[in-house]
This record gives C-alpha cells, structure tokens and sequence, in this order.
C-alpha cells in the first residue's frame, strides 16, 4: 500500500515533462527532427521523414512524419529524444549502402526562443 | 514518534467505506476503455486534435513494412504485429469483463498488465490520457470488489477504505503536479495560454470569453489555482462536495477548450471517489481521535462510532 503511495507521487515527482507526468501544457514546446544519412560518399543526403512512413507504426507516423517543420507537442519531443537511435537503426537498415546517420532534434518554445538541441551521429553495423 | 506515525496511517487509510464507489469506478474505467478500443467500434472518439480519428494500434491500421521501426519505452520488449493483436482483443475481452464485474480484481490486473504493455512496446503510443487511465484501472486491482453493479449479488455494504484512499491520492497528484508545474513565468503571465490559442490547441467559447473577462493572465492565474485548491479542498471531508463540483467544472470547461481525449472523463469517474458513499466516520472531524482499527471481514474490537449511524460520512 505504502509503495503504491509512494509511486502515485513519485512518478511525476521524477518525471515532470514527458513520460509519466501531469504537467498538462504547463511549457508546450514545437520539435522538427532532421535526419542525415551517409553512404559511399562524404556528403549527406537528407533523409525525408515522409519516407519513413511506411515503416513506421501508426502512433509513429503522427509524431515523426510532420515533423520536417516545427510541430507542437511537448510529450512528442520527450518521446522522440528517447528514440533517437532507434531512428537512426532504421535508417541504416532501409540501405545496406549507409555508412552513418546522423539525427538532429531541436524543440522550443512557442515564443520561438532559441531552440535547445539535440544532435547524435549514429555508426550504422556493417 | 513511530505510535504517531501509526496512528497518522490508520487515520488516513484505516476503516471501512462503502463498497459503492468501487463500482461505479470499475464500471466508469471499463466503460472509458471499451470506448477507446478499437476492436468495438460503439463510439468514435476523437483523439487531440492534431490527429482525428482513431487513436493507436489498430491491428489492421498499425502494420508496417520491413524494416519496421522498434522503438519501446524504456527496456520494454518490442512485441510482434501477432502478439499485438491478440493483445489489442485481450484488451477489449477485459474491458468487458470489468464491466459485468467477472473476478474484477484479476481481470483490472490484467486489463492493465495487457494495456502498458501494448503502450510500452512503442513508445509512440505513449498519451498521457492512457497513462492515467491505465493507472487507475491497475489501482482497481486493488480495489474490494463485493458484487455491486456486477453479475454476482452485493455481499457486504462495507469494504477496506485504503485503497478508495489510494484512488483519491491518485486523483489529487494528478491535479496538484499540474498545477506546481504552472508556476512558472510564462504560464502565470499567460503568455503559454495566449500562445496555445494561437496555435489553435485552446479555443472555444468558454475560454475566449474567461480570456476577455480575466485577460490571459488572470485565467492562466485561475487555472493554477484551481489545480492546486483541488486537492485542498478534495482532502478536507467538509470542503469535499463544493471540491467536487469544482473539479466537475473545471474539466468541462478543459472540454470545451482543449482536445484531451478520455483524460477529463477518467478524472470525472477517479472524482467518484470523494462523494459521500457509505458510513465510515473516519474522515469526519468528530470522529478525531478515534483510531481504533477494523477488521476487514469482521467486526471491529469495540463498539464504536464506526457503527453509529448519526456520523458524517466520507
């Protein structure tokens, strides 16, 4: 009984944006997601989200495909900066010629302050 | 000091309550769920605006071509489209069962197990209306169930009050987190709220009109504070009817404002549990100082003021 407690209130103690909390459009944020990828040569193409789609689950295709420009969703960006890599395993395995993918998340605010980013290069398994 | 802490925990979780708020709480949740399945189509349910029509993992919506993306919260496995199915039936079989009240306990139990799992196995299905509404059927499964509002006959008017206790806890951290996380510049300013509305994701009648009579500051002031008196005035048994209205009124007003899918409703059926159910007097003021427990299934060690029938109830 104790733990349960103990949980109701600690959960969104320790989680307070994102997964598990009930912060409820105290801080909405936009996110756009660009993604990069490597093959024989050393310039990038850009990948296009919509490209993804049909790899994609339906609850996937809502968050990652508009996701080109800024979109607003607070718990979205939380979610996509926990799945980065999974992002870029997909995208080495859609081509068995990309060498690296590099996955760039920025979301700010709805005032357009400047965004906070996150950048990760992921090295795709020959 | 640990005989205080004692008698602070069976003021606060000890006693009986009535077995009617468990109920109408399990046949709130299971109804919520049967709604939001897929594979009984009885109500389509917009999910938030930015994505109509139907919400997630539909078996034959959801399929992806190879190489699919898996990517499950935390270290949750990713399941196969098979498995997921038969999940998503489960689910639905469940809910059902919930509803008729068959072995409530095991079944919100499973109801729950079943819902995470397909909610965790990609991360995307991930919506905070789903985890409340999940919470609070695993909440359930703790939850006596005598027979009330179920296919079995009632057996006993009397049930163990924590885990009631818990399911108002439970309702409470919803508000009271959402209201500490106002309290900051730019939504007690307002300038969240304005900047919601003009993304479209507030709007209505009933916020516009808030909005010209308060200004964005003053409504964004009063949704902070709502959020956070509810679980004051929810706590206090005297406060406890107007907390109720209240909260009724806060979340059809977040209805008419913004696209929150089942979260209002799940909140309104948790709101069950603060009305005035059944004869246990330990909420009430009078009743202070009486900390003499009750045996779940039997009777208490001495006659007291839990079966006098003058006490306020909880």
């Amino acid at each position: 009984m104790l733990a349960v407690a103990v949980a109701i209130l600690g959960v969104p103690w320790l989680s307070p944006a994102g997964v598990g909390s009930w912060s409820m459009f105290a801080a909405p944020v936009e996110y756009r997601l660009d993604v990069a990828a490597w093959d024989a040569g050393p310039v990038p193409r850009r990948v296009p989200l919509r490209s993804l789609r049909p790899h994609l689950g339906f609850d996937a295709r809502r968050v990652i495909t508009p996701a080109d420009e800024y979109v607003v969703g607070e718990t979205n960006a939380a979610l996509l900066a926990g799945g980065l890599d999974d992002l870029a395993s997909l995208v080495c395995a859609l081509s068995a010629d990309t060498r690296q993918v590099r996955v760039v998340l920025r979301r700010r605010h709805l005032d357009h302050t400047a965004p906070t980013v996150r950048d990760e290069t992921h090295a795709c398994p020959r | 000091m640990l005989a205080r802490v004692n008698r602070l925990a069976l003021r606060l979780l000890g006693g009986e309550t009535s077995a009617w708020p468990y109920a109408l709480i399990r046949v709130g949740l299971a109804t919520l769920v049967l709604l939001r399945t897929h594979v009984v189509d009885l109500l389509p349910m917009d999910h938030h605006a930015w994505v109509p029509g139907w919400l997630e993992y539909h078996p034959s919506r959801d399929r992806s071509a190879a190489p699919a993306l898996h990517s499950p919260l935390g270290f949750f496995p990713a399941l196969s489209p098979t498995l997921t199915a038969a999940l998503t039936w489960a689910r639905t079989g469940l809910a059902a069962l919930l509803l008729v009240g068959v072995r409530p306990r095991v079944v919100a139990g499973l109801l729950a197990l079943v819902g995470y799992s397909l909610m965790a196995a990609d991360r995307y299905r991930y919506l905070h209306h789903l985890h409340l509404l999940w919470t609070s059927v695993a909440l359930l499964a703790l939850c006596p169930a005598d027979g009330r509002l179920a296919l079995r006959s009632p057996r006993r008017e009397l049930v163990a009050r924590w885990p009631r206790q818990l399911l108002r806890l439970h309702a409470l951290a919803a508000w009271g987190y959402a209201g500490l996380a106002k309290l900051n510049g730019p939504w007690l300013r307002g300038e969240t709220l304005r900047d919601l509305h003009g993304a479209g994701l507030v709007d209505g009648p009933m916020v516009d009109a808030a909005a010209a009579a308060l200004g964005w500051s003053g409504l964004a002031w009063g949704v902070a504070l709502v959020e956070l008196g509810l679980p004051v005035v929810l706590a206090i048994p005297r406060t406890r009817l107007i907390g109720v209205a209240l909260a009724v009124l806060f979340h059809l007003g977040i209805e008419t404002s913004v696209m929150v899918s089942t979260f209002g409703a799940t909140m309104l059926v948790l709101t069950v549990s603060f009305l005035p159910f059944g004869s246990s007097a330990w909420d009430s003021p009078e009743t202070e100082g009486d900390f003499t427990p009750r045996l779940e299934n039997g009777p208490r060690a001495d006659d007291g003021p839990m079966e006098d029938p003058t006490r306020s109830a909880d």
